[in-house]
């Protein structure tokens, strides 16, 4: 079976600088890849280079089999592979309810049934609906920026730092959701993530990703292991 | 009175190609000092084309719009799309650059002496001593009419939400699938005829010359940052605003000075206003 996305061998950064050296990576159908490694390793310009945003300079990245490098980032959420960034990033001013419906830019015909869906896994957002984003607490502006991406029907769902600056209440909230969305077999996700136990909870793959370099791989339960952390993230 | 009837025309014009800058400057963020070039070429278009090919004034006045329509497009799609990494300040000097180029053309092309397009309805109605020609009550209506259709396909149309979504975080836009490019040369175009529409009924109703665009294009400015930046309304009602202290200081002060008024009051009111008279909060 074709993976979801693949990465062969791709060199990628900004103008005058590489991030990203010779990255190999799949996320196989159904499956939920972990990336982890150090602050500064490239994480979150690994998911740019896959949605569109910074460029690939050598190798290349592959939808469903089909060649996706250096395409518009429009073209890739079309192509299935949406990126929900860190920092959330929701449109402010507007109200939940326009930001999900911005979220199914690419799929209007579906937006009814793809909304239904999303409130089901995020109550909380239904009671939201027509307030502004901006308004929302840290973790109902995660779950609307997850439920923004959803909108689009992804098969591969992309989150930067889904966790991060959450209370830990809500953190279990996320976790619950996610682990929702684990179930689902049409749909991988590919999360970089530095809490431990989600990724553990979540992820079958991991990738440990360190100074733009794949250090290792593997199951996850066997690459994230105590020794492996100490040795490529140096927490002593 | 009569000033008041003066500023209200003069100031629908304003506000007709502040409008089209503010949709421009919000979506892209393209400090676009070319904007009056789009008014300029709607402006003397029409006499140009009615004479060479004995064209019909509507038609003349509809191919000037489209000629600006395209100005914009070839703006964005030549040109600041393609540069949308460059910060503000370089982007701001590209488009003096098109001001300098387009309208050093246009000069060649037509001249810098000042025309009106013929053929305007003639009538004036004196309403107890004021006199009120029917093209400037078309004027008013047609920006008017302008700024409301601007609005709703803001508000409800697809292409409308997705340039507000360009506006409010053009990073999550792209995250969303939104074709900013396509919508980067939309703002563009719909911006730039609303210059044209400004610069067609213009001519209709005063002077226009080819060295006009940076002169409108400033009071463009004016008018926006009067509204706060980013608020379609806002720029409709300065536009008027900006007509009325023009006309007021033209007849209480002096004519001479009839340009400096707008910059003088727009120092009163970042002083006293510092984020424009119609901003409800800082601009996302």
């Amino acid at each position: 079976m074709v993976d979801a996305l693949t990465l062969q061998e791709i060199t990628a950064g900004y103008q005058g600088s590489v991030v990203l050296r010779s990255v190999s990576l799949s996320v196989p159908v159904g499956q939920n890849v972990a990336i982890v490694g150090p602050n500064g390793a490239g994480k979150s310009t690994l998911l740019k280079a896959i949605s569109g945003l910074v460029s690939v300079k050598e190798g290349s990245i592959r939808i469903n089999g089909n060649d996706t490098t250096n395409w518009p980032p429009e073209k890739i959420v079309s192509a299935g592979v949406v990126h929900v960034p860190e920092g959330r990033q929701v449109f402010p001013g507007l109200s939940v309810e326009e930001n999900l419906w911005l979220g199914g830019y690419t799929k209007p015909s579906r937006r009814e049934d793809l909304l239904a869906d999303v409130l089901d896994l995020f109550p909380r957002l239904k009671e939201r609906l027509r307030q502004a984003a901006d308004s929302l607490s840290g973790g109902e502006q995660q779950m609307l920026a997850i439920g923004r991406g959803l909108m689009a029907e992804p098969q591969v769902l992309m989150l930067d730092e889904p966790t991060l600056g959450l209370a830990p209440v809500i953190v279990d909230l996320m976790i619950d959701a996610l682990e929702n969305l684990r179930s689902r077999k049409e749909l991988s996700l590919l999360v970089v993530e530095q809490s431990v136990q989600l990724t553990r909870g979540l992820c079958e793959h991991a990738y440990i990703l360190v100074d733009g370099k794949i250090a290792a791989s593997g199951a996850t339960d066997e690459v994230i292991n105590d020794d492996m952390m100490k040795i490529y993230l140096g927490t002593h | 009175m009569q000033d008041l009837v003066n500023g209200l025309a003069q100031g629908a014009i304003y506000s007709l190609a502040g409008v089209g800058l503010v949709l421009i400057f919000s979506v892209v963020r393209v400090p676009n000092f070319a904007h009056g070039e789009p008014v300029m070429v709607a402006a003397m278009l029409p006499v140009t084309l009615m004479a060479l090919f004995n064209m019909p004034l509507a038609l003349a006045l509809v191919l000037g719009v489209v000629a600006a329509i395209a100005l914009g497009i070839f703006f964005s799609v030549a040109i600041f799309s393609r540069l949308s990494k460059y910060p503000e300040v370089s982007l701001l000097i590209i488009s003096l650059a098109l001001v300098v180029m387009i309208s050093s053309l246009a000069v060649m092309f037509w001249g810098d002496a000042a025309r009106q397009t013929p053929g305007s309805p003639s009538t004036v109605l004196n309403w107890g001593g004021v006199r009120i020609p029917v093209m400037w009550i078309i004027i008013f209506f047609m920006a008017l009419a302008a700024t409301v259709a601007l609005d709703a396909f803001i508000r409800y149309t697809t292409p409308g939400r997705a340039m507000r979504a360009m506006a409010l975080n053009p990073f999550a836009a792209k995250l969303m699938g939104i074709p900013v490019a396509r919508y980067h040369a939309l703002a563009f175009g719909i911006g730039s005829g609303l210059a044209g529409v400004a610069g067609a009924l213009f001519s209709l109703a005063f002077a226009v010359q080819s060295s006009m665009g940076a002169a409108i294009a400033l009071k463009a400015f004016i008018v926006i940052i009067f509204a706060g930046m980013g608020s379609i309304w806002g720029a409709f009602a300065g536009g008027l605003l900006l007509g009325l202290v023009e006309s007021y200081g033209a007849s209480y002060l002096s004519s001479g000075y009839r340009d400096t008024f707008g910059f003088i009051f727009l120092l009163g009111v970042l002083l006293i206003k510092p984020n424009g008279l119609f901003a409800r909060r800082a601009n996302g």
